[in-house]
């Protein structure tokens, strides 16, 4: 390849938005280049601890306490088990990939091909009317460009590719999409779901609807019900850009993969105005080269591609791509949570087999059309959770005891245990954002990024008022004693940064127009989640498929008119 | 396949013998989507040789000498005894705990581990005139409810890797949990006391505990 290559399309990231943009432009006939940061990863056969079994794993699956002090300090915190023995092989390398918290912030990401798509929780919810008319309605960040309208399509045909399964409600509030079947609740979730919605007549919940297939999809196989997917699955059974949309724009023989390729900087055309090439650092080799094309999309992950877009200065962008307005790099967002769990008495006689790659729903009922009197704070959460009973690991940590019966008891099911977790939405403020340090350098000689989030007091009182509600909630299904607990409490936790290339309508508040496009830069898109105006209250990454697919279209329809 | 040092400590690299074999990850997880023989074809000696194998990594500490080894031998017994399934010597425990003192505990920890077997031997010595390896049943129950009713803990934790991880686990909980750690996850253990199937195929989510009374492990 040599370092005049002209593409018609180059991809920056090949994740969970990166994917879709590259199966989306191969198959509308672009020959298109994938650049991804991290190393290569080849879909069944490097997922090498997909079937070590218990007793293989290294110190019995105890945390490397050494190696991830010194090499996974942030990475290793994360949470739900979703670090470790089995998979740190996908996560970066923090001592070689350092970054500034000026306040406390968990940046969890990845350093391969397929990106977080190979480790993400896989929730797929659509947002609703209300999700995007709440900055218009509040005041609190700038007004969308987009309504629910504009993306149901575009949900719609993502969901028919990677494969949901759920359970439709019929609710304008949590739009059903089109869905696999959905996986079962457990009895004591139905319980749940009963008290609940009994007691409450807004609130409903529901199974998690989950990018895993329920039934054989698209030449993928069907989830074996495991729920060890972070660890990569041979079965293609959880979408990822390595199961899924890789191998479609692979199909169409016009795609090129460029791992091991950090992108420095994307450089414009001074005297058309347009995004010209992509300049790339070897990570392997320190070569640098250069990429050429006619659209270029950025889907590198939230802060992935707010570091490339400042790091893009010129004559025409001296403080970054898209960034006249200094809103590049703000109004970060997350999602704030508080928790409660509880043991549910009785259902002693009932058990389940296999492991559930899901849990459990309950859509934002705070604050819907209006402020609920008793809220002292503005906008919603949303639950997630789930009751199963409480496995060995559990029970062993909860007694001391030795001999026969210890034995008995702890390998037996355990209680049922029932847990809610909340999502907060947090506010966009201009305060919270990301910055280039130009003083000190990180990986590859570039500058650091510096990391200056942090939630405010409207999250903390989201959080309180969540507790609360997840421990009425939980003695109304019987429980006697819950034990709330702080989820996230620091932002980062959640993995669902969002924000700093928002989108909007004035150029002057926002990077991005209502198609992804750069103000004033037509050839250049931003899909990934930097792209998000606010964080609505259900997980995003199906938000950015529909928005990444959405936007492939009308590039290239603007480039065939000649309009890029 | 017993709990070996060997196997403990290996690093993840492809296996040589599943190709030579003519016999690869994929074909296996062909023969899985297919539903095929499934549990036949998991169960057997074969299908070992499609998991991932790695060799042996050097040991930071030593391990524990015979004299410590076989108070944690007797120890690990009473914790989890013999029933109508395995006990913990059965399922190699001695030999996980042992490998973790060399491969992956701190000096101090080592330390703190091998002084508390040596406590130990040192209370049968003082009540029963004979090392704690040599009690009966009996005798050896007796000292460890002892060092249970004298080993206090305030912390609280909701998981077992979580107070393994904590360092004011006092000795008879971290011999404990370490026990009972080894022995849950011992192939004995997974087959017997729980299930271990590492392709369910489909989760049901309500079973009577008549017909599936077991923990699904995978």
């Amino acid at each position: 390849m040599s370092n005049t290559t002209q593409f018609d399309a180059i991809v920056i990231g090949s994740g969970i938005t990166g994917g879709w943009a590259a199966k989306e432009l191969t198959e509308k006939g672009l020959k298109t280049l994938v650049l991804e940061r991290g190393r290569n990863v080849e879909h069944q056969k490097d997922y090498v601890n997909e079937f070590t079994p218990p007793w293989q794993a290294p110190n019995g699956g105890l945390p490397e306490r050494d190696l991830d002090a010194r090499d996974y300090p942030v990475q290793s915190k994360i949470e739900r088990g979703a670090f470790g023995w089995a998979n740190r092989q996908y996560w970066i390398n923090d001592r070689e990939n350092p970054y500034e918290q000026v306040k406390p912030f968990r940046w969890h990401r990845t350093d391969v091909l397929g990106g977080r798509s190979l480790t993400w929780g896989r929730q797929s919810y659509r947002w609703c009317e209300d999700d995007f008319l709440a900055n218009a309605r509040d005041g609190h960040g700038n007004d969308w460009p987009i309504r629910y309208a504009d993306l149901a399509p575009w949900y719609a045909y993502v969901e028919k590719f990677i494969g949901v399964s759920g359970q439709p409600e019929g609710r304008k509030d949590f739009p059903d999409g089109e869905f696999l079947p959905p996986f079962a609740m457990t009895p004591v979730e139905r319980a749940l779901k009963q008290a609940i919605e009994a007691k409450w007549k807004d609130r409903c919940l529901t199974v998690g609807r989950v990018a895993n297939l329920t039934q054989a999809h698209n030449g993928r196989a069907q989830c074996q019900s495991r729920a060890i997917c972070n660890r990569g699955c041979s079965f293609g059974a959880y979408f990822s850009s390595l199961s899924s949309t890789l191998p479609a724009a692979q199909a169409t023989g016009r795609l090129t993969v460029r791992t091991d390729s950090v992108v420095e900087a994307i450089d414009t055309d001074p005297a058309t105005g347009k995004a010209s090439a992509v300049r790339v650092i070897d990570s392997r080799t320190g070569e640098r080269l250069t990429f050429k094309a006619k659209v270029i999309f950025v889907c590198a992950s939230t802060f992935g591609t707010l570091q490339i877009l400042l790091q893009s200065r010129s004559a025409a962008h001296p403080n970054g791509i898209g960034n006249h307005s200094d809103v590049l790099g703000r109004y970060l967002v997350d999602h704030a949570g508080a928790g409660g769990f509880a043991e549910i008495p009785g259902f002693m006689d009932t058990n389940y087999k296999g492991r559930r790659p899901t849990g459990i729903y309950m859509p934002r009922f705070r604050n819907l059309g209006g402020q609920d009197p008793d809220a002292d704070f503005t906008r919603g959460y949303g639950f997630q959770g789930g009751a199963m009973r409480d496995d060995w690991t559990n029970t062993a940590a909860m007694s001391d005891d030795f001999g026969a019966g210890m034995k008995r008891n702890i390998a037996r099911p355990g209680k049922w245990i029932a847990f809610l977790g909340a999502f907060c939405e947090q506010l966009p403020q201009a305060h919270n954002r990301v910055t280039l340090n130009d003083k000190v350098r990180g990986g590859f000689g570039l500058p650091q990024l510096s990391i200056d989030v942090a939630y405010g007091e409207n999250e903390r009182r989201m959080n309180l008022d969540a507790g609360k509600q997840a421990e009425a909630m939980l003695k109304a299904a019987g429980a006697q004693r819950v034990q709330l607990i702080p989820l996230r409490t620091i932002p980062g936790v959640s993995i669902h940064e969002m924000g700093g290339a928002r989108m909007g309508r004035d150029p002057a508040e926002s990077v991005l127009n209502g198609r992804n496009q750069v103000h004033g830069v037509p050839n250049l898109f931003v899909t990934d989640g930097s792209a998000m105006a606010s964080s609505g209250t259900v997980n995003p990454s199906l938000t950015y498929m529909a928005l990444t697919a959405r936007a492939v279209d009308f590039a290239v329809a603007e480039l065939k008119a000649g309009r890029l | 396949m017993t709990i070996s040092k060997l196997q403990l400590f290996r690093r993840p690299t492809r296996d040589a013998k599943a190709g030579k074999e003519g016999v690869s990850r994929r074909d296996v997880l062909a023969a899985l989507v297919a539903g095929g023989a499934l549990a036949g074809v998991w169960n057997s000696a074969g299908a070992a040789l499609m998991l991932d194998k790695a060799g042996a990594g050097a040991a930071a500490n030593a391990g524990l000498d015979p004299a410590a080894m076989a108070v944690l031998d007797a120890a690990a017994q009473v914790i989890v005894p013999t029933t109508d399934t395995p006990g913990a010597r059965e399922a190699g425990v001695p030999v996980f705990i042992d490998a973790l003192v060399a491969r992956w505990m701190t000096a101090d920890e080592a330390k703190f581990f091998r002084d508390g077997l040596a406590a130990l031997d040192l209370s049968a010595r003082q009540r029963f005139k004979q090392g704690y390896a040599q009690c009966s049943p009996a005798q050896a129950a007796e000292l460890m409810q002892e060092l249970r009713a004298n080993s206090p803990y305030g912390g609280r934790t909701f998981s077992l890797t979580d107070r393994i991880l904590d360092p004011k686990s006092p000795f008879y909980l971290r011999l404990r949990d370490l026990v009972v750690l080894g022995y849950f996850i011992s192939e004995q253990a997974s087959s017997t006391e729980l299930r271990y199937l590492p392709v369910p195929g489909k989760f049901e989510a309500d079973l009577p505990m008549k017909t599936w009374p077991y923990q699904t492990v995978i």
